[in-house]
């Protein structure tokens, strides 16, 4: 805002001090510089510690201010050029060239005269244009004849040396001279021109009213306990930061990305009404096998699935009597629960320890301390399993599963169904279809697909309603559905990988930069 | 899961003419999962549910009741069979004590079916004869067959010409020598099986048959004999094996079979009854069923039915479904038959409260504090190698749980603390910026006293060139305000740790878990190059969900077992606890 231009009327203290009021400390610091007389705009940034660029910018706002008048001018300076500073050293080739003329005589053929490559091109050329050689013809060669011109420049100083001498000293040029240098300007490299601005300000009579009420503020980086209890912020000046440039991150805590999925489903299926419980991961084959009703020899029983510890259990340690001999009875001819049973069990067998390979056994642990009057039940377990798997990009010896099954009279397989339907539902999952599958331990079984926008249909939502050769044992008659999630794959998904073992990576790098993934997202 | 290879072709030969869809549909509801179409090949991956299903014959039997082509009872069923006039004597036998035999007439094997019969014989052999051990299969041409026929105990020294190596050879040697008798000789132990007539010996089950009674395509009556470890697997793989060679065009004929003290006639095909109770299955289900729907149904998944009353029906199970044990199996094929697609899904009118269990409770807010802290969670393997958990610890023998079939050498043991792990996850992230900070929560293992002793570790560890003592205290200061826990430190040593900074953690007169500066040997092993200070507790006991005793947590009174201290006297590593 212009405030007053050049030669006006005085203007009152209020108004000025309003001025100085929306002046920037540059701006102050600059009017302060000009009332101690300095003009050239490079100066009163040396004097007052501050940029050029500070110094230009401010002059312009106070320009716009009627302050101060900026004047731009122009300079030409002339530094030497490659070809100059060697010509220093050397001599301009038409010189050295008529030398080697007056050398060989005054005149000589070109072929004799063993020239350097500037001398016989430039070096010929300048001197031919300054008269001091003639070119004759004979015997098809090019023969250099000395005039008496170029004789008598021999004894005399050469001009464009005099002017390469005084440029290299920085010394002024005699108008004779600046002729001399308009020819060097032209001659390749031997002279460079350089344009440099200079700026220069004078404080206009308001500007100068203006100087004289100001006190230079101070400016400061921090601001201190001291500035803020004593009230002295107002009167410094904050320096302000490259706010823009991006800084390092800070080192900070963080749950593993894999947990934080974990948490989601937790959330959900607690949500949805299930109690969570959890059981050691190192099992009973009883638990995890005999009590679901697998066969002895059943084929996924074997080294290959299931991974044996070295000693076994004791069977007052795995299982109240009755429920020992209870499947005891189930596996060699049914018990009382209807069924053919298998004909044949291992008690050895059923007492080996083993790393758990199916959260179902919590499931099974779990139904045999129920009791008729813990009706209805609804509970999941979200835990460690282990098998002998050949690691590869979809498998590893120990992985996550989550299971969970409702205890409840009168339920059924469209309540299973149901259940299932609302667990992929709670996360966003809509279209689920339903198949016949086969589990060991409970029939029917279903098996739910889900559609991912990716992959088409996946098989994600195994279920099924336990086997009365399950249950009944372990002294319960209802209906128990059960279902499971595969969460590794979900994990997979949501954490945007395709190599399970990136679950368990040792990556600082990439725990680091991952953001914090939800299930809610794919 | 069983995968079977079947022809196109043959099989539409035996249904009728089939789209791809309504097989592939058909297939998907008998549990199967067509894997590929080359050509004529149909490649399919069944469950190991329906034994009977595995084989071109009988996959067209149940598409046949599926598509309600051929409903019900297979005829053959009901109908009596003829005596072959056949006896079996069975004398001795130790190894393979059960056997099933059956005569097949009428047959005419081109080359196809030929492939399919020992395509059959493959995968009954893979699944319901668990890889012959329980059960193995002889197809023999009956012509080549001269009785008395005995099951027998035969010398090692007796000879036979084997298939596809014609030359007469002693049974050792072919045990030896021969590609099946190396393969399956472990399930002969001891013993020499055979059967055996007039010429001589024609089998050696489950090793091999005698090139004499080979199958061709000219053999028109077959001679079938199981063997096994097992009565009632023997009889049922007949009974598949049986039904298949009916759908075949082939006539079954019972053999007798006696043995030193009782007879048995195979095969019997007859039906299995069950009675069901409609209302029950109604109830499994979700649907209403009455008599007439459960008719078709039942009749589509091929069985009868022979008694009606009320609600009670009495079903006919073929002989050939071995797989169904109880009502609910019925119950199964009745929903399949049905249609899962048709049934709506439901919600019950139950109501329960949800909750988290007590343990994850106590970790969320471990967790949170350690974040909080601004360390990284990080999660490794709760498996573990003994140069880990000991060695590369700086330790020299540690008791761990280990595995019998690892399948690696360093995933051989069940970890026993977690700080090793962190150590190795520091040592591969060498270049990454420092202070590294990171903890984990996981199980341990230990053996205690004979037994195993399952815990809750929280572990944690700063990894940075100003890494001190102090900072590693301050964090678990922090972790023990924030769990409401009291606790001591009394100097300790360990020689994973510095000497003179090492401490073991003591809440409620026990000792916890251990912290303090890890020791330059440790660091030197990792290859680390900066200090590291570490902390590990056991924060929770957990239990079993049918244990009498309840969980215990570090608000309580818990005791780290896993924490190993060279005591002065051995050289060996003892549980000993700070009094």
């Amino acid at each position: 805002m212009s405030v007053g231009d050049g030669d006006e009327a005085p203007i009152s203290k209020k108004d000025l001090n309003e001025v100085i009021a929306h002046l920037h400390p540059k701006e102050k610091l600059v009017l302060i510089g000009l009332q101690k007389g300095f003009v050239d705009a490079k100066d009163i940034a040396r004097e007052l510690g501050i940029s050029l660029d500070a110094v230009i910018w401010a002059s312009q706002l106070l320009k716009s201010k009627g302050l101060v008048e900026v004047e731009e001018h122009v300079e030409l300076k002339y530094t030497l050029g490659d070809e100059g500073r060697k010509y220093i050293e050397t001599c301009f080739p038409e010189v050295r060239l008529i030398a080697k003329v007056k050398s060989a005589g005054g005149e000589a053929p070109l072929s004799e005269l063993e020239l350097e490559r500037d001398e016989s091109t430039f070096g010929i050329s300048w001197a031919l244009k300054r008269k001091w050689i003639e070119i004759k013809r004979r015997d098809a060669e090019r023969v250099l004849k000395l005039t008496e011109e170029g004789l008598k420049s021999l004894e005399k100083p050469y001009l464009p040396m005099q002017v390469l001498l005084k440029l290299s000293r920085g010394e002024q040029l005699s108008h004779e001279e600046k002729q001399v240098l308009a020819e060097l300007k032209r001659r390749g490299d031997i002279v460079r021109e350089l344009r440099v601005k200079h700026v220069r300000l004078k404080l206009t009579k308001t500007g100068a009213e203006v100087a004289k009420l100001i006190k230079p503020t101070e400016e400061v980086s921090e601001l201190t306990r001291e500035l803020i209890i004593t009230g002295r912020w107002r009167k410094v000046y904050l320096r302000p930061y490259n706010v823009e440039v991006p800084t390092t991150i800070p080192v900070r805590g963080k749950k593993h990305p894999y947990r934080e999925i974990i948490d989601e489903i937790r959330e959900v299926l607690i949500g949805l009404g299930f109690e969570e419980v959890s059981s050691p991961p190192i099992e009973v084959n009883f638990w995890n096998c005999d009590s679901l009703f697998m066969p002895s020899d059943h084929p996924a029983r074997g080294i290959h699935d299931i991974f044996y510890l070295k000693g076994t259990a004791q069977v007052s340690e795995v299982a109240p009597p009755e429920i020992w001999e209870r499947v005891k009875t189930t596996h060699e001819s049914g018990w009382t629960t209807g069924s053919t049973g298998w004909g044949h069990w291992d008690p050895r067998l059923a007492l080996r320890l083993i790393l758990r390979s199916q959260t179902t056994a919590v499931s099974a642990r779990y139904l045999s301390v129920l009791k008729p009057e813990d009706l209805p039940k609804k509970i999941f377990t979200i835990d460690r399993n282990y098998r002998p798997d050949r690691i590869d990009s979809t498998h590893l010896p120990e992985f996550n599963q989550c299971e969970g099954i409702v205890v409840a009279e009168n339920v059924n397989l469209r309540h299973l169904i149901g259940f299932i339907k609302s667990i992929a539902e709670a996360f966003g999952i809509k279209e689920v279809k339903f198949q016949p599958a086969y589990f060991p331990f409970t029939e029917p079984s279903v098996v739910g697909y889900i559609k991912h926008p990716k992959l088409g249909w996946i098989e994600a939502l195994p279920g099924g309603i336990f086997r009365p050769e399950v249950v009944r044992p372990l002294g319960l008659d209802v209906p128990v559905l059960a279902w499971g999630l595969g969460i590794d794959r979900l994990a997979m998904v949501a954490l945007d990988i395709d190599d399970i073992r990136m679950l368990f990576t040792n990556n600082l790098e990439w725990l680091r930069s991952k953001s914090i993934p939800s299930i809610w997202r794919w | 899961m069983p995968t079977i290879t079947i022809d196109l072709s043959e099989l539409r030969e035996m249904v009728g003419p089939v789209s791809i869809e309504e097989l592939v549909e058909v297939i998907t509801q008998l549990k199967g999962e067509v894997k590929g179409i080359e050509g004529d090949e149909l490649t399919v991956e069944l469950e190991p549910d329906r034994p009977d299903i595995l084989s071109v014959e009988g996959l067209a039997r149940a598409l046949k009741g599926y598509l309600e082509i051929e409903p019900g009872l297979h005829e053959s069923s009901l109908k009596p069979l003829r005596d072959s006039g056949l006896t079996v004597k069975v004398i001795n036998a130790k190894v393979r004590p059960y056997i099933a035999c059956a005569v097949v007439k009428g047959l005419k094997l081109d080359d196809r079916a030929v492939r399919s019969l020992m395509r059959m014989q493959e995968v009954l052999h893979l699944t319901l004869g668990r890889n012959r051990r329980k059960v193995a299969i002889g197809f023999h041409d009956l012509k080549a067959i001269h009785p008395p026929i005995i099951y027998t105990e035969a010398k090692p020294t007796d000879t036979m010409i084997p298939l596809d190596m014609p030359i007469e050879m002693s049974l050792k040697e072919v045990l030896e020598k021969h590609p099946k008798g190396i393969e399956f000789k472990h399930l002969v132990k001891g013993g020499y099986p055979v059967y055996v007539d007039k010429q001589g010996i024609f089998s050696f089950p489950p090793i091999i048959n005698s090139e004499r009674t080979r199958v061709t395509e000219e053999s028109e009556n077959l001679f079938i004999e199981l063997t096994g470890i097992d009565a009632k697997a023997v009889k049922q793989t007949l009974n598949i094996i049986a039904f298949n060679l009916i759908d075949r065009g082939g006539e079954v004929e019972l053999v007798k079979v006696e043995y030193e003290n009782r007879m048995e006639v195979t095969p019997n095909l007859e039906p299995r009854k069950m009675k069901v109770n409609l209302n029950e299955i109604s109830n499994l289900i979700g649907i209403k069923l009455d008599e007439k729907l459960a008719k078709r149904l039942l009749a589509k998944m091929r069985y009868g039915i022979s008694k009606i009353s009320k609600s009670e029906l009495e079903v006919l199970i073929p002989a050939y479904r071995v797989d169904v044990m109880h009502m609910v199996d019925i119950a199964e094929d009745i929903a399949i038959a049905y249609g899962y697609a048709n049934l709506t899904p439901e919600l019950p009118n139950i109501v329960t409260v949800g909750k988290p269990s007590i343990m994850e409770i106590l970790e969320a807010k471990i967790r949170q504090s350690l974040i909080g802290l601004g360390l990284q969670e990080v999660m490794t393997f709760t498996l573990s190698g003994r140069k880990l958990q000991a060695k590369l610890m700086n330790l020299d023998n540690l008791e761990l749980v280990e595995i019998e079939n690892p399948i690696t050498l360093d995933l051989n043991v069940y970890r026993r603390w977690i700080t090793p792990h962190l150590m190795r996850f520091l040592s591969q992230n060498k270049h990454v910026a420092y202070p590294q900070k990171i903890f984990e929560i996981g199980y341990v293992a230990v053996p205690v006293n004979g037994r195993i002793e399952v815990l809750r570790n929280t572990a944690a560890a700063v990894a940075s060139s100003k890494a001190t003592f102090t900072e590693i205290q301050g964090i678990l200061q922090a972790l023990a305000v924030d769990l409401g826990v009291n606790f001591k430190l009394k100097k300790w040593e360990h020689p994973s740790f510095i000497p003179g900074r090492t401490a073991a953690i003591i809440v409620n007169g026990e000792a916890v878990g251990i912290i303090g500066e890890i020791h330059p040997q440790v660091l030197n092993n990792f290859e680390l190059e900066v200090p590291v200070v570490a902390f590990e507790i056991t924060h929770y006991k957990p239990t079993y969900p049918n244990s009498r005793e309840k969980p215990k947590s570090i608000n309580d009174k818990i005791k780290a077992l896993w924490m190993p201290t060279q005591t002065k006297k051995r050289g060996k590593l003892e549980l000993a606890y700070p009094q």
